[in-house]
């Protein structure tokens, strides 16, 4: 299964990025390609991408009782993404670990280009509080 | 329950029965429990001191409690306290607790934001705490939206064992945010005309 993970550091404190990260309703203002979200319950959210406003992708953002990750699953694709975020210093370092299924693999290079831009979006948007 | 019922003293005496229980019994998690309890009634009474003690009690064992709730109302509780520097430690403990389903992760973004804006205000930070109130304002809106209190209950009961402790009121939480925010803005307008 292809993969690969990206990290950047914040100024902003864990909380900070923690509040974006948590929130799907935040997407759209860091994670490049999220257009627009509708937030239903228990974890569950529909993606609607950058200008394709009729394309609903189902996701589940999902945590678990041990481990300190958020992980966000594309019910539609399968790709499936998990952060993790830890302190550094006065800041916070964000990870983000990326799992294509094979059937999407020509999706890695782009994925790639996406989540690039997007964990250094958080890291800023955090930093702007 | 009582505590969500505003019933205090019937739910101060439910909570001290239960410590004298628990102490009878002498096990760590069901006094750890209990002092969770009783640190909930009194952060619910304003009795903030007695309540940061016991919540910082509560997480010193591996109770059946949410300990990234616990952490937040243990900051609501310093905040209050005026200890705004031991509250902020808690509210970055929070965010590196994992989380289950019994600990609502989707309320945690506007409980914490209404705990980052009690901060701000112990600091006299008047501007950061109605943004970070009105952010969680934001929040416990969307929530109220979308709220089924079935879920919250059968989530508890799944995920920690025990009945409804910790239960999100999305209605009641928006009221409290609201209101904190209400005195930051009569504060400024009463500082205005006086």
């Amino acid at each position: 299964m292809p993969s690969f993970h990206d990290t950047a550091t914040s100024q902003a404190p864990p909380e900070q990025v923690w509040k974006l990260l948590y929130d799907p309703s935040r997407f759209p203002d860091w994670w490049a390609g999220v257009g627009t979200v509708e937030v239903g319950g228990e974890g569950h959210y529909t993606m609607y991408p950058d200008g394709y406003p009729d394309f609903p992708m189902a996701q589940l953002l999902g945590t678990e009782r041990d481990s300190q990750r958020v992980t966000v699953s594309c019910l539609v694709s399968d790709l499936r993404f998990e952060w993790r975020i830890e302190p550094a210093g006065p800041g916070t370092r964000i990870t983000v670990e990326v799992e294509i299924p094979d059937g999407e693999a020509h999706r890695l290079e782009s994925q790639r280009g996406v989540i690039s831009e997007s964990v250094r979006r958080l890291a800023r948007l955090a930093a702007e509080g | 329950m009582l505590r969500g019922l505003g019933r205090l003293e019937e739910a101060r005496s439910a909570v001290e029965s239960e410590r004298a229980l628990a102490e009878r019994l002498d096990q760590p998690a069901l006094l750890a429990m209990a002092s969770h309890d009783c640190g909930m009634v009194a952060l619910a009474e304003g009795a903030y001191e007695r309540a940061a003690e016991l919540l910082g009690e509560a997480l010193l064992e591996r109770a059946p409690i949410s300990r990234p709730l616990t952490r937040l109302a243990l900051a609501e509780a310093q905040a209050a306290a005026d200890d705004p520097d031991a509250a902020e430690e808690q509210v970055r403990a929070t965010v590196l607790e994992p989380l289950g389903p019994s600990d609502f992760p989707d309320a945690l973004v506007p409980r914490l934001a209404r705990v980052q804006g009690l901060i701000a205000l112990a600091r006299g930070a008047d501007q950061e705490a109605a943004r970070r109130l009105e952010e969680s304002i934001a929040g416990w809106e969307r929530l109220v939206q979308r709220a089924v209190k079935a879920d919250s209950i059968s989530s508890v009961l799944a995920d920690l064992g025990r009945p409804v402790v910790g239960l999100v009121e999305p209605e009641r939480e928006l009221a409290r945010a609201k209101a904190d925010l209400e005195q930051i803005q009569k504060g400024s307008s009463d500082a205005l005309v006086s």
